[in-house]
């Protein structure tokens, strides 16, 4: 009986083997079937049995019939159970545990499915601390390296078990821990790895876990051999600049809610749970930043990461990637600018934003990168926005005056015209959207961008009052427009405030015009 | 900013039992309402089962013709290629569910050609009756994607791996992607032709199964027309994309298990990076590491002004019940795909307020005035 057991399980393993026909995905597993239910049906040791029902407790599985595959599987869980030397076949168990506890989850039990999961962690973890198996018949094969796969299995199924339940801090540590399982066992194709340490980085940095973001990150990088893979220690490099970013933003905001001494951040900052073994890679401590000049520290250590990952990521070959960079770079300035106490440095940080973003924008085709240059329009436009208003205030320049420093007039008239030529394009833009497109979106956008533009052109300074008085007939006729707009479009409810400020600067230019016509 | 977008058009395709399929006695289990885009399909081993129902753009019954098809789906896309914008032809069905014959059909006789040959037809008959002052370049180039690594079909060498780049001016393009001029519609063919071979001849000796993977003929027309002396170019690309069949879907079966529509956890490893990517916000930055290669090599002719169809072949027979419920729900899914999410550009309440107190201001000064 011992020799038809083994030969046919030999035949089972050979069948379940053959490539699946696409008119008949399962013919070899329906064979493979019939031969196990024939052997169960000749034997009386329970040990043989319960491998026959663990065999068709796969093959269920595999034929999607998940039902039979649960009863088999609890079947050769009770027969194994009975056995005197069970010792010699927890693989067998382990792997019973996995199949029970990913049929109960996908049946959406939940809770048993965890239970039983948890089990077979336990089991994997105390076959693994116990090392390697003698090799006798009738078990699996590979013993100690089965019973590692196994674990590796269990491990992810628990994740996607917490992933189903909603419990992302759980299912994170766990995706970890079966990210190490393949490290340790080396069962992992480099880029899949790569992009798993980028991602459950992202996840860590949404959290403010940023030492744990950037120590997978540190790991992917070690684990790519050296002077190989460019592109993607490029992209290592690209997510550790955004995860300083991150950092820089979140200190930012503490900094201004006056939070940056609250004993708590540093633990939030810092809070290992997957580290590596073998890799050399330090888990470096991540110290939240309290002042200005710690902040723009970040900021340098942030560039510099982007700078190495564009030295491959260059415009042509790679624009994403190198466009991308270059928004968070401006980003950073814009974080950084709101702690600046100098004006004069905040007009430098504004127009550093388009010094950097400038010249890629004008060298993309806007039709074979129309999301990138409508943002990078917008961005740009935004910037001008806040700078030619930055300007009008700290220069004091008002419709009579030309403000405390000439140069800074000329510079502001520069950023008001800049502003208009630039909403006049994302007017343009949205103007090429058909009827039945133009959603809640499109109307909150070209409202702001109408009303930007009315007011740049009524702020706009000149000595010559001709041309003055221009610039605000032109922001009379722009406010009148929108407000015909806007009742045209029945938006009266949604843009009440824009409709108001709009009907309050059609009562004011008027007087201003004659006020300048008189002078 | 708002953006442009479209959801590309889904139609589905049904075709007749054929000879076989009713001598061994097999049963129609799909009903097609073609006024009203509905395809209805019966459990055949559940009698008392709710029949599955789904809407398209557009649905073909057992009795439609190749060049009703053609005029429907392609036809407009390649118009639109033709005036210089980019479009894509989504080819989807399963072994058997007709999709050859509606791609390619038959030559002979001319009403059963498929829609790749009649697309070729189109673009030259159209060139052919352009204005005089027009030029016209056509270039053609296939390749392969399986496993996420890009081949050249149409290359002596097809192992070699090819890379997506992307040019500021030109868009992402394949780097070293062979392309060749052709000058007419059997010059095209034979480029198919071949780069099919190659990729028969490619699949075996790399070991690959084909029905995992996904083929893209691309097909660009430069037309230069001098207006007054200038030159104007405007290039448009066709993409017609064999898509790879789908992972076959768990099947409800007759234990009693509960039908379940919600995302079952998977056994494969290789998943291990979507469990992973589902953790992360929604809000996470686009970086195009995580696209599939197929998305970024249609990322230019998915939405904005370019005209996209993928037409899903289901065969009606009721052994074909899983795989045409699959192919149904794949197609659904597919309706889905829309473009990058709108970049938002509203009024900033701070900047609201801010001007609000200026226009205050003012109002005060000219009171005190």
């Amino acid at each position: 009986m011992l020799y038809e057991f083994e030969s046919t399980l030999f035949q089972v393993e050979h069948l379940e083997k053959f490539p699946s026909l696409e008119e008949q995905p399962f013919l070899y597993k329906y064979r493979a079937r019939t031969l196990l239910q024939q052997l169960l049906q000749k034997t009386q040791d329970p040990l043989q049995q319960a491998i026959i029902h663990y065999q068709l407790g796969v093959n269920f599985l595999d034929c999607e019939e998940n039902g039979e595959s649960r009863k088999n599987m609890a079947k050769s869980l009770q027969l194994f159970s009975q056995i005197e030397d069970i010792e010699n076949y927890l693989t067998y168990i382990q792997s019973i545990y996995n199949h029970l506890g990913f049929l109960a989850v996908n049946l959406d039990d939940n809770e048993t499915g965890l239970a039983i999961l948890a089990k077979a962690e336990r089991l994997g973890e105390y076959l693994i601390a116990k090392g390697d198996f003698e090799k006798r018949p009738l078990k699996v094969q590979g013993g100690f390296e089965r019973a590692q796969e196994f674990y590796t299995i269990t491990l992810f199924y628990i994740a996607q078990a917490y992933t189903k339940l909603g419990i992302k801090d759980k299912a994170a540590y766990y995706c970890g821990q079966t990210m190490l399982r393949q490290f340790k066992s080396k069962t992992y194709e480099l880029r899949d790895f790569v992009i798993n340490c980028i991602s459950l980085s992202e996840y860590y940095s949404g959290i403010w876990n940023f030492a744990q973001a950037f120590y997978l990150l540190l790991v992917g990088e070690a684990v790519i051999p050296e002077g190989k893979r460019k592109k993607l220690r490029a992209t290592l490099q690209m997510a550790q600049g955004k995860v300083i970013g991150d950092m820089m933003s979140y200190c930012v905001d503490c900094i201004k809610s006056n939070q940056q001494n609250d004993p708590s951040l540093s633990k939030l900052f810092n809070k290992y749970s997957i580290t590596f073994d073998g890799v050399n890679v330090k888990q470096l401590v991540f110290q939240p930043s309290k002042t200005f000049d710690e902040i723009k520290s970040l900021f340098r250590q942030s560039n510099t990461l982007y700078k190495k990952a564009m030295t491959i990521f260059v415009l042509d070959g790679f624009v994403t990637e190198h466009i991308q960079m270059l928004s968070e770079i401006s980003i950073m300035y814009k974080v950084i600018m709101s702690l600046e106490p100098d004006p004069n440095n905040v007009i430098a940080y504004l127009e550093k934003r388009l010094d950097v973003l400038l010249p890629v924008f004008n060298a993309i085709n806007p039709k074979a990168y129309q999301n990138t240059y409508e943002k990078l329009l917008v961005e740009i436009a935004e910037i001008n926005n806040e700078l030619y208003e930055f300007l009008v205030k700290f220069n004091e320049i008002d419709d009579f005056q030309g403000g405390k420093n000439k140069k800074l007039t000329e510079k502001m008239n520069k950023a008001c015209l800049n502003t208009i030529q630039y909403y006049e394009k994302i007017v343009e833009q949205l103007k090429l959207l058909e009827e039945k497109q133009r959603d809640q979106a499109y109307y909150s956008s070209i409202t702001t961008a109408y009303f930007n533009i009315a007011k740049a052109q009524s702020k706009f300074f000149s000595k010559d009052n001709k041309i003055k008085v221009q610039y605000l007939v032109n922001s009379l006729n722009q406010y009148k427009q929108l407000v015909q707009f806007i009742n045209q479009q029945n938006q009266q409810n949604e843009f009440q405030a824009v409709l108001q400020m709009c009907k309050e600067m059609i009562q004011i230019l008027p007087s201003k015009i004659d006020r300048i016509n008189y002078m | 900013m708002s953006k442009k977008f479209e959801c590309v058009r889904v139609v589905i395709r049904c075709r007749p039992l054929n000879d076989t399929e009713k001598k061994d006695g097999h049963v129609c289990i799909v009903n097609m309402d073609t006024k009203n885009g509905q395809v209805t399909v019966r459990n055949p081993k559940v009698a008392d089962e709710v029949p599955k129902q789904f809407t398209f753009d557009q649905i073909f019954d057992t009795q439609s013709l190749q060049e009703n098809v053609y005029n429907q789906t392609a036809h407009p896309i390649v118009e639109s290629v033709l005036e210089g914008y980019n479009g894509t032809i989504f080819a989807y069905g399963q072994t058997g569910t007709g999709k050859t014959h509606t791609m390619e059909g038959k030559d002979d006789p001319p009403t059963l050609r498929g829609i790749i040959p009649r697309t070729f037809d189109h673009i030259f008959q159209r060139i052919e009756n352009m204005a005089k002052n027009k030029q016209f370049l056509v270039k053609v180039s296939f390749l392969e994607l399986y496993n996420e690594e890009i081949r050249d079909l149409l290359s002596k060498n097809i192992k070699n791996k090819l890379e997506i780049r992307e040019n500021p001016d030109t868009g992402i393009y394949i780097k070293d992607l062979s392309k060749f001029m052709i000058e007419n519609p059997q010059e095209m063919r034979e480029k198919l032709l071949h780069g099919r071979e190659n990729r028969a001849v490619g699949a075996t000796a790399m070991n690959q199964d084909s029905s995992r993977s996904h083929s893209l003929f691309q097909i660009t027309v430069e037309t230069n027309e001098i207006v007054q002396g200038q030159s104007h170019v405007t290039v448009g690309k066709l993409n017609l994309v064999d898509l790879a069949g789908s992972e076959r879907q768990s099947k409800t079966h007759a234990t009693g298990d509960r039908l379940k529509e919600a995302i079952n956890i998977n056994q494969s490893l290789t998943t291990l990076g979507n469990v992973i990517s589902a953790l992360v916000d929604n809000k996470s930055q686009h970086i195009p590491y995580r696209d599939s290669k197929l998305t970024r090599l249609l990322q230019d002719s998915l939405g904005g002004n370019t005209k996209t169809v993928m037409i899903a072949n289901i065969g009606p027979a009721d052994y074909n019940f899983d795989e045409t419920l699959s192919t149904l729900r794949y197609a659904n899914r597919a309706k889905q795909i829309k473009n990058e999410p709108k970049i938002n550009e509203d009024p900033k309440d701070a900047q609201i307020r801010q001007f609000q107190e200026e226009i205050l201001n003012y109002q005060l000064k000219v009171g005190e005035v």
